[in-house]
């Protein structure tokens, strides 16, 4: 599918992870930053007037920082790491979709699911990578439908 | 007056944080209760007293527009004070939230936010805030 319109992505991405997690990425990744692996990932289905799913990766530690900070805690579950950065990448995926539509039509989001660190071949409509301390994140917006 | 407050979301990290914000606010709080989905949200309505519902949207078994629906059709409840907290951009949905005498606060959101809206929507006097509570810095943000 191609849009007519630039997706917001990174915006979008760097406002998420400041607003709600409190970290601040910045839009760009210096070179130790591009070596570091990516260890989590999880996926966000959409449907609505479009259909497809936003998928976030991260570098080890960056699912403890936004579980830490989301929830005032110092050292929090794994559970609530994987929690956290679900919300996280909810909150995302909304916001980047009402963003993307004006406000218009209204959809529906799958709960987060987690999705190995490995990318698959598919090819996204935007892709965006932060640089975030010693590490880094991915995000992938793929549409498959509608628009 | 203290406030029996109800957070209905799926999310348990979301429910941490609204009511994580709800303290932020200096707001007076008596007790909390907490549901997964409408449907439980709706069953806590029935056994307790609540004075504000923080509702999300997108839930399983029942979302949130159905359990606004049903706060609003049982007389023992159509006055209780609600607001969505939702990632929802729809105006369309967004205004039909309002038309059901609901508030609605976005995600992410500050406590300060959160606060307005329940001091509009309650008609609560302001003289309670606790100016300590909320981070001059900004950093309560949600």
């Amino acid at each position: 599918m191609t849009l007519t319109r630039p997706v917001p992505l990174q915006l979008t991405a760097a406002a998420t992870f400041e607003d709600l997690a409190l970290l601040v990425p910045l839009d760009y990744l210096v070179e130790e930053q591009r070596d570091v692996p990516l260890t989590h990932g999880v996926v966000v289905r959409f449907f609505g007037p479009m259909t497809g799913r936003l998928e976030l990766r991260v570098s080890e530690g960056v699912t403890r920082a936004v579980a830490a900070n989301m929830l005032g805690l110092d050292e929090p579950s794994e559970q609530l790491q994987a929690d956290a950065f679900g919300e996280l990448a909810n909150v995302l995926t909304g916001n980047l979709l009402s963003l993307m539509t004006h406000a218009v039509g209204v959809f529906h989001l799958r709960p987060p699911t987690r999705i190995g660190a490995e990318m698959s071949a598919d090819i996204p409509v935007a892709e965006t990578a932060l640089g975030l301390e010693e590490g880094r994140v991915n995000v992938r917006l793929f549409i498959t439908l509608g628009g | 007056m203290a406030l029996n407050v109800l957070i209905v979301d799926d999310s348990a990290v979301m429910r941490t944080m609204v009511l994580r914000t709800l303290r932020l606010s200096g707001l007076p709080l008596g007790e909390v209760h907490e549901a997964p989905d409408g449907q439980a949200g709706l069953e806590v309505l029935q056994a307790h007293w609540v004075d504000l519902v923080l509702l999300d949207l997108n839930m399983p078994r029942m979302n949130g527009e159905e359990l606004l629906g049903e706060i609003r059709g049982n007389p023992e409840t159509a006055s209780v004070a609600v607001i969505v907290v939702s990632t929802e951009g729809s105006d369309a949905r967004i205004a039909l939230i309002h038309k059901l005498g609901a508030g609605f606060v976005h995600k992410p959101f500050r406590p300060e936010q959160l606060r307005a809206e329940i001091l509009q929507l309650t008609g609560m006097q302001d003289d309670a805030h606790e100016t300590s509570a909320v981070a001059a810095d900004g950093s309560g943000d949600f």
